[in-house]
């Protein structure tokens, strides 16, 4: 019962990547990637349950907190500033991003395979494949997309996948080092938010695409 | 005691410049700061060298020969910096009472930034070192894109989104490595750097290989280590010129230093051919790529900017190379670099303070215009290049000379022709720059004291270390080749 919740749980995280792949709404965005950290804390408290782990309880509401509530609370703001363009303008459009995601994960899943196959522990071997792909499409997302706020959901994503193979591989990491990678997420974003507000003020633009002065 | 007093001393100078508010006061808290900085860092190196590793908080905080050696850099770097920027700034900014409250930000920043990386090193735990490495970057972006220009804030952009990018893969590195010794460790134990290092022989080899490269990109990111370089030219060159004073001379060996733990480990486990032979790959790209950068550069600060990228190559292929010598000369031109290449940072914002441009072409005659300027960096600039007698060629020299005694035939030869190369491109620009007939409508003269002290300061150990090394410095760095090249268990 446990592990099909679990597995459910993986198949939710990931496609809430995909989401962020195939639509052109910031706002949808930034909702993708609120429910995947709702889905990774809750899927960290499961496993909290099932290995015996306390510490885990911890990260799972704390993951909530920072990852689920906070992080998408200020980038709603953010993009309440009327520069910012609400809809992307797409470098390449979603089927193909979807069609080169999708690849990303298949990529994701052999490796996965390759690394963890002799342990053969089904579950396991899923988790570790969504959290590579997870990686993989948060750099993916980073280099095709210009707008400033989805390449913060873009290092999101990647940290997320990181997080999700950290629970998975290593559930007693210590607790220190999971709160400051938290409160690395949280002032991370703060800082690039700040950043994005300065330059919507200062160029009234908040697209990356426009940044193209500084070469050679 | 000197620990606890190396870190408050900047968080001092910053709460003073968040709540102080006479400018001249503050000018001189900073200055002070920053000699106190190196003052206590000398200190602490003495101490270290004589009793071994200090140990704060109950050993999260640890100082042994490596970081103590790093800390020393970052001072050096940070003492100069803290008195420039008092004299860079006034000119940065005007009289206004907007721009008093944005001086006051700005020192506040520089400390903070200067604390985060004064304390990075000192972390015990590889965890909690990454993070500190993360909050560098956060601190210094708004270094970067401080005078709010198109350039700057896109600067400030690229270098935020590149590196924490760069951070997430060191922080998967870190994560594997934990994972990595859980079969030997139980699933519960400390991050720290000892624990794992003390262990490494039992790791599974292939997945400290892999950990490795993770690492190398992770942290040579910010190290500015080719191809993930990307970064560096467009902050070093659109900062304020002590912001990349302290980016190009502290802030590189502050990740270097991860590099290097990681390689301890690597070694450990692996043994020391595998992370040589990727340190010396990387090393040799990012001197090629920076040479092509350098011989068709028409900026001046994107000049020193991809000297740095340069220079970080060469400390990578004398670790790669290794031995003795190598180590030896890596670790002496990290901080050779450090007071070279600030040193080059403050010359060239005195130049586009007075200039008014960063464009090589435009700008002549800089030793009629500022005579101990000119002169001051025109030996700095020789300094940076190699040439005898001062401590870069020193370090350079025993590098080559590493590789050659190791019979690496082919790299030895492409790190000699690269650093040629260099050297014609970079030595016919400094001449332009600063020979020539000056621009008539300029006044002549220096900027002001708090511009052209730096410059000497800096210049002095440059040209010290190249004839002679203190004991201590001496004693530091023997411990630390001993550490890297694993001849005694840290």
């Amino acid at each position: 019962m446990a592990t099909v919740l679990l597995n459910l749980m993986i198949v939710a995280i990931l496609l809430s990547a995909l989401v962020i792949l195939g639509t052109r709404w910031l706002r949808v965005y930034i909702h993708a990637y609120a429910f995947q950290s709702l889905t990774l804390s809750l899927l960290t408290g499961l496993l909290a349950v099932q290995t015996g782990h306390g510490v885990l309880y911890a990260v799972a509401v704390l993951t909530y907190l920072v990852r689920g509530l906070i992080v998408p609370l200020i980038l709603l703001r953010v993009t309440k500033n009327p520069v910012m363009e609400q809809e992307m303008n797409l470098f390449l459009k979603v089927p193909s991003s979807l069609l080169i995601g999708i690849s990303l994960v298949i990529c994701a899943y052999l490796v996965s395979l390759r690394l963890l196959g002799r342990q053969g522990n089904p579950f396991v071997i899923g988790a570790v494949a969504v959290a590579l792909a997870l990686v993989l499409i948060g750099f993916f997302v980073l280099s095709c997309r210009s707008q400033a706020v989805t390449h913060v959901l873009a290092l999101l994503i990647v940290e997320n996948g990181i997080f999700l193979g950290s629970v998975v591989l290593a559930p007693g990491m210590p607790l220190i080092v999971e709160l400051v990678v938290l409160f690395d997420i949280l002032v991370t974003v703060i800082a690039m938010s700040v950043m994005v507000q300065i330059m919507a003020i200062r160029l009234g633009t908040t697209s990356a695409a426009e940044l193209q002065r500084l070469t050679g | 005691m000197v620990l606890t007093a190396l870190f408050v001393i900047p968080l001092v100078v910053a709460i003073a410049a968040v709540i102080g508010r006479y400018r001249r006061t503050l000018e001189w808290v900073v200055a002070a700061g920053g000699v106190g900085v190196l003052v206590c860092a000398v200190l602490l190196l003495i101490q270290v060298v004589t009793a071994g590793p200090v140990r704060l908080l109950d050993g999260f905080l640890e100082v042994d020969s490596l970081c103590v050696f790093t800390i020393l850099t970052v001072a050096l770097v940070s003492c100069t910096a803290s008195i420039y920027s008092v004299g860079y700034m006034r000119y940065v900014l005007g009289n206004s009472p907007e721009s008093q409250a944005r001086l006051h930000r700005y020192h506040a920043l520089q400390a903070l930034f200067i604390l985060t990386m004064l304390v990075s090193p000192a972390l015990s735990n590889l965890g909690v070192y990454l993070i500190g490495i993360e909050l560098t970057t956060i601190m210094s972006t708004f270094l970067v894109s401080f005078e709010r220009a198109h350039e700057s804030l896109e600067a400030g952009w690229k270098y935020i989104v590149i590196v924490s990018a760069g951070i997430s893969l060191a922080l998967l590195g870190t994560i594997l490595l934990y994972f990595a010794g859980t079969p030997v460790l139980g699933s519960v134990y400390s991050l720290d750097w000892r624990t794992v290092h003390a262990v490494a022989p039992q790791l599974d080899a292939r997945m400290v290989k892999v950990i490795f490269i993770l690492i190398l990109i992770g942290y040579g990111t910010k190290v500015g280590l080719a191809p993930m370089h990307t970064w560096l030219p467009d902050a070093h060159s659109e900062a304020p010129s002590p912001v990349s004073a302290l980016l190009s001379g502290a802030l590189l060996n502050t990740a270097m230093f991860g590099v290097l733990r990681f390689y301890t480990i690597t070694a450990a486990s692996v043994g020391e051919a595998y992370p040589q032979a990727l340190l010396i790959i990387v090393g040799l790209l990012s001197m090629a790529i920076a040479s092509f950068a350098i011989i068709q550069q028409r900026d001046e600060k994107r000049l020193f900017a991809y000297s740095s990228v340069e220079h970080m190559g060469i400390i990578a292929v004398g670790f790669g190379f290794g031995g003795t010598l190598g180590v030896f000369g890596g670790l002496l031109h990290m901080l050779n670099h450090s007071l070279a290449k600030s040193l080059l940072f403050y010359g060239a914002g005195n130049v586009l303070r007075k200039y008014q441009t960063k464009e090589i072409g435009r700008i002549t005659g800089i030793i009629r215009v500022m005579p101990v300027t000119g002169i001051v960096w025109m030996l700095g600039g020789l300094a940076i290049l190699g040439a005898p007698p001062f401590s870069l060629f020193l370090s350079e020299f025993a590098i080559l000379a590493a590789g050659v005694g190791r019979r690496l035939w082919l790299p030895s030869l492409i790190f000699l022709g690269l650093i040629l190369i260099v050297f014609v491109a970079f030595f016919s620009y400094l001449n332009t720059m600063v020979f020539g007939r000056p621009p008539e409508r300029l006044s002549r003269g220096e900027l002001n004291g708090w511009t052209v002290a730096p410059l000497v300061l800096s210049f002095i150990p440059v040209l010290w270390l190249g004839l002679y090394i203190p004991h201590p410095v001496q004693h530091v760095l023997d411990q630390v080749s001993e550490l890297l090249l694993g001849e005694v268990s840290p």
